[in-house]
């Protein structure tokens, strides 16, 4: 199930808010687990039982570890269980193709093998699981003792499918105890609803104008200016879609009084790769940092051996992503800009910031090219395209104007973020303790306008794809 | 300061508008939203509730079967045109609030450009088709207007050629060489279009208007009566007021599926009035397109034709004057022939590349045999 589905607008979300309100305090959390396992069911059956049965051999693991003589050992497990369910659902596929493309090459035969399907969100509930099994080494939290509040930890459904990652520590006071009020459930619906607005409004459309300009450039040939455009929608397609599903994700547990980390922080206005990554899908890079760049040793070795960190974090960062050599490049291609950084940091100074950002986005944009491709072969193939300079036909389409505009307006609302223009709004109408009444009303108003958009965008059966939800 | 009592007002509220949806689809609240043209279909697949397509499949088409979804598309595809201009009816271009169709890449016609020997065997099978008939059954060709070539200032550069020689310039010299009956509304509505009284075509039509049609059929009936020495019956009209709006005329805006019409000051109402001296009604064999769709809907069939008078649309289904269809009986077609006043060809400037639909070359293989 999607958020940005009519299923879930329509019936799920009144549900939810509806019934949590009305249930008693002590059955809420169980009736949050009821919910996750039913929205994770809904779209795949199969391997909701997969993640039951694994996250209770995690809990029982995880209990031992404190108390246990062999904690290291006990991690090991824990973590080679979570690791092997990511390697083989996620890994498996791509090993033996490689491996058979090896064989072939020597003459050798194939080896047979049925592809394995991957479970939705399986990235992002094996990294929370991991997040779970080290704060309990590490002291960082007491082990969960209720099995269902574990559950619902693993498996909550707003951050279950594409995050953002809550590490154990972080949420398991309120677990136990949190408060919810019509404020905070108002707040909740605010941000979802920005949420929404995101992800249909403009990234969707983003990402129809990529497609449009993709079948015209394969119908009327290669254009450089249509690649670069091409490579401008999936950048705005991937932040608006990834950010609004955060948004959703933050939005839904702030409705029942959970806080999620935010995953986001105007990442286009970075001045620096270094930067990029503190602002983009920043419960990954922060996973990423204490789970296993600080395991590695960080920055506290010699140079080269903190290059070396930054290479395999992102080497990994980027197969985590996905199951292919582009990704791999992809996480490379971070990682090189990274080492390079910390080589030659350019000192940011107001003079150059807004040149500091263009070049960062630039990078950044570079780096979506290889993350789009379907193959290392084709992210050659658009980065010839885009370099070639040869020619700078532009398209023709009868709806030309409508994408144009919201590309505009996606540019305009990354540039605004500058000014912390949205949060300002956000404060003034709504998030301040000075709001008035008529103020929060009109902001909620407007906000609710927005969803209802949203929602006749979706029945109405436009694109609607989920870039993150492949992961 | 907003107190946390007057969030719980509005936190109400909104469940209660959140709770909307639900409430109208099941309880049929909604009133019935029709949707025109044809509507892509949810594609059926092989269902299972374990792998997760049964509950995609029951996604998609949740709301089909409700109004909801209908309101929700005119409502978006009413915003999207609104604000930005896009259609989401396809082959459909709207240019400064003009509608037209596909076709408007090939302004003057010139692309799919039909080719000589293609022309001259058409030609060839109509005078054929003229001579087995005999002079009693003229053939008459009737050209409707383009909307191309009748606004052609709202069109983009990019959509206009100065090209001459494009099908419909050939086909109509080829026939005015060989003597047929041309009855060009193109040129005529085109060459005049600044002194009707009403729209000829509407803004959001891609058809002539009732209106225009009426006129034609008006040239029509005297152009047969000329060509025959005959009296037919002949009508008057008068033309009259209306809100602007006619599903009939207005077909494209129609099939955008929007919320508001869009409405036309230059749609009138044409009211139609038997002449005081009756005279034949028209026997006529007709094949065209849906340019005959104006005449066959309204109360002009039965006023200009008898009720023999069957309508051969692209040559491929046989309408009668009951608006049943039937498939195409070459048989009946030339029992008719030998019956008919004339044989009319309604054929839109874009369909000069299949002129006559097949029609010359079935029916002198008819006659031969």
């Amino acid at each position: 199930m999607l958020f940005s589905s009519g299923i879930f607008l329509v019936y799920f979300l009144p549900i939810y808010i509806l019934g949590y309100l009305l249930i008693p305090e002590k059955f809420k959390n169980a009736y949050l687990l009821l919910l996750s396992i039913f929205f994770y069911w809904w779209g795949a059956p199969v391997f909701s039982i997969i993640v039951l049965v694994t996250s209770s051999i995690n809990f029982f693991i995880a209990r031992k570890i404190p108390t246990s003589n062999h904690k290291r050992k006990l991690l090991f497990a824990y973590i080679a269980l979570n690791l092997g369910l990511l390697a083989y659902f996620k890994y498996s596929n791509f090993f033996v193709e490689n491996v058979n493309e090896l064989l072939w090459s020597f003459g050798f035969r194939s080896i047979e093998w049925t592809k394995v399907i991957l479970p939705v969100g399986i990235s992002f509930f094996t990294f929370q699981s991991i997040t779970y099994g080290f704060d309990v080494y590490r002291n960082d939290a007491k082990p969960q003792g209720n099995i269902l509040n574990y559950y619902l930890y693993i498996l909550f459904f707003p951050q279950l499918i594409a995050g953002p990652i809550v590490t154990y520590s972080s949420i398991e006071k309120q677990l136990r105890n949190r408060e919810t009020n019509a404020t905070k459930m108002l707040d909740g619906l605010f941000r979802f609803s920005i949420g929404l607005g995101k992800k249909v409004l403009i990234g969707n459309v983003m990402a129809e104008f990529g497609s449009e300009l993709t079948n015209y450039y394969a119908d009327f040939g290669a254009s450089s200016l249509l690649s670069w455009l091409i490579a401008l929608c999936y950048t705005f397609e991937i932040y608006f879609d990834f950010s609004g599903y955060s948004d959703m994700a933050i939005g839904l547990g702030k409705m029942v009084g959970f806080d999620f980390p935010e995953n986001f922080d105007r990442p286009y206005l970075s001045k620096s790769i270094t930067e990029f990554w503190r602002r983009w899908h920043m419960t990954l890079g922060n996973f990423m940092k204490n789970y296993l760049y600080i395991p590695l040793g960080g920055n506290q070795h010699a140079k080269n051996r903190t290059f070396l960190n930054l290479a395999i974090v992102f080497t990994l960062s980027g197969l985590w992503h996905g199951a292919s050599w582009n990704f791999v490049v992809w996480g490379l291609f971070h990682g090189f800009w990274l080492i390079v950084e910390r080589i030659n940091p350019l000192k940011a100074s107001n003079l150059f910031q807004p040149f500091l950002i263009f070049i960062t986005f630039f990078i950044v944009l570079n780096g979506w090219v290889l993350f789009d491709a379907t193959s290392l072969s084709e992210a050659i193939t658009n980065f010839k395209s885009m370099y070639g300079f040869e020619n700078f036909n532009y398209w023709i389409h009868k709806n030309a104007h409508y994408y144009e505009f919201h590309l505009f307006i996606a540019v305009v609302i990354c540039l605004l973020g500058y000014f912390k223009y949205f949060n300002s709004i956000y404060h003034f109408s709504f998030g301040s303790k000075s709001t008035s009444f008529v103020k929060a009303s009109l902001a909620l108003f407007g906000v609710f306008l927005l969803f209802g958009l949203s929602l006749i965008h979706i029945i109405s059966g436009s694109y609607n794809p989920f870039i993150y939800f492949q992961f | 300061m907003v107190k946390e009592k007057q969030y719980r007002i509005i936190l109400g509220l909104v469940i209660v508008l959140m709770l909307m949806p639900a409430t109208m689809i099941h309880l049929n609240l909604l009133p019935s939203i029709y949707l025109d043209g044809v509507i892509q279909e949810t594609e059926k697949r092989h269902l299972s509730w374990m792998d997760g397509t049964a509950q995609k499949q029951f996604d998609e088409e949740l709301f089909d079967s409700s109004n909801f979804k209908s309101l929700c598309i005119r409502s978006r595809n009413e915003f999207q045109y609104s604000f930005f201009g896009k259609i989401n009816a396809q082959s459909t271009y709207v240019f400064d609030d003009y509608f037209y169709r596909f076709y408007v890449h090939n302004y003057n016609e010139d692309i799919f450009k039909t080719p000589q020997d293609s022309i001259n065997k058409t030609l060839q099978n109509l005078v054929e088709l003229q001579h087995l008939v005999g002079e009693k059954c003229p053939i008459i060709c009737i050209i409707p207007p383009s909307k191309t070539r009748l606004f052609p200032e709202h069109l983009p550069e990019r959509h206009k050629s100065k090209s001459t020689t494009t099908n419909y310039d050939q086909y109509k010299n080829r026939l005015l060489k060989n003597n047929f009956t041309v009855l060009d509304f193109n040129d005529y509505f085109v060459k005049n279009k600044s002194s009707f009284d009403a729209a000829i075509i509407a803004k959001g039509g891609i058809h002539w208007t009732y209106y225009a049609a009426t006129l034609a059929m008006d040239s029509l009936v005297k152009t047969v009566s000329t060509l025959k020495n005959q009296d037919f019956n002949q009508f008057t009209f008068s033309i009259s007021d209306c809100d602007g709006f006619n599903v009939d005329d207005q077909d494209l805006a129609v099939l955008s599926n929007l919320i508001f019409d869009r409405k036309d000051p230059n749609i009138k109402k044409v009211n139609l009035k038997q002449s005081k001296k009756i005279g034949k009604k028209i026997n006529a064999v007709i094949v065209g397109d849906s340019f005959f769709h104006a005449i066959e809907q309204s109360d002009l069939r039965n006023l200009v034709f008898t009720s023999d008078t069957d309508f051969h649309y692209y040559f491929q289904t046989t309408k009668n004057s009951l608006l049943q269809k039937s498939p195409i009986n070459l048989k009946k077609i030339k029992e008719q022939l030998q019956k008919a006043d004339c044989i009319i060809l309604i054929n839109d400037i874009v369909n000069f590349e299949k002129f006559t639909f097949g029609f010359a070359d079935k029916m002198v293989r008819e006659f031969k045999k």
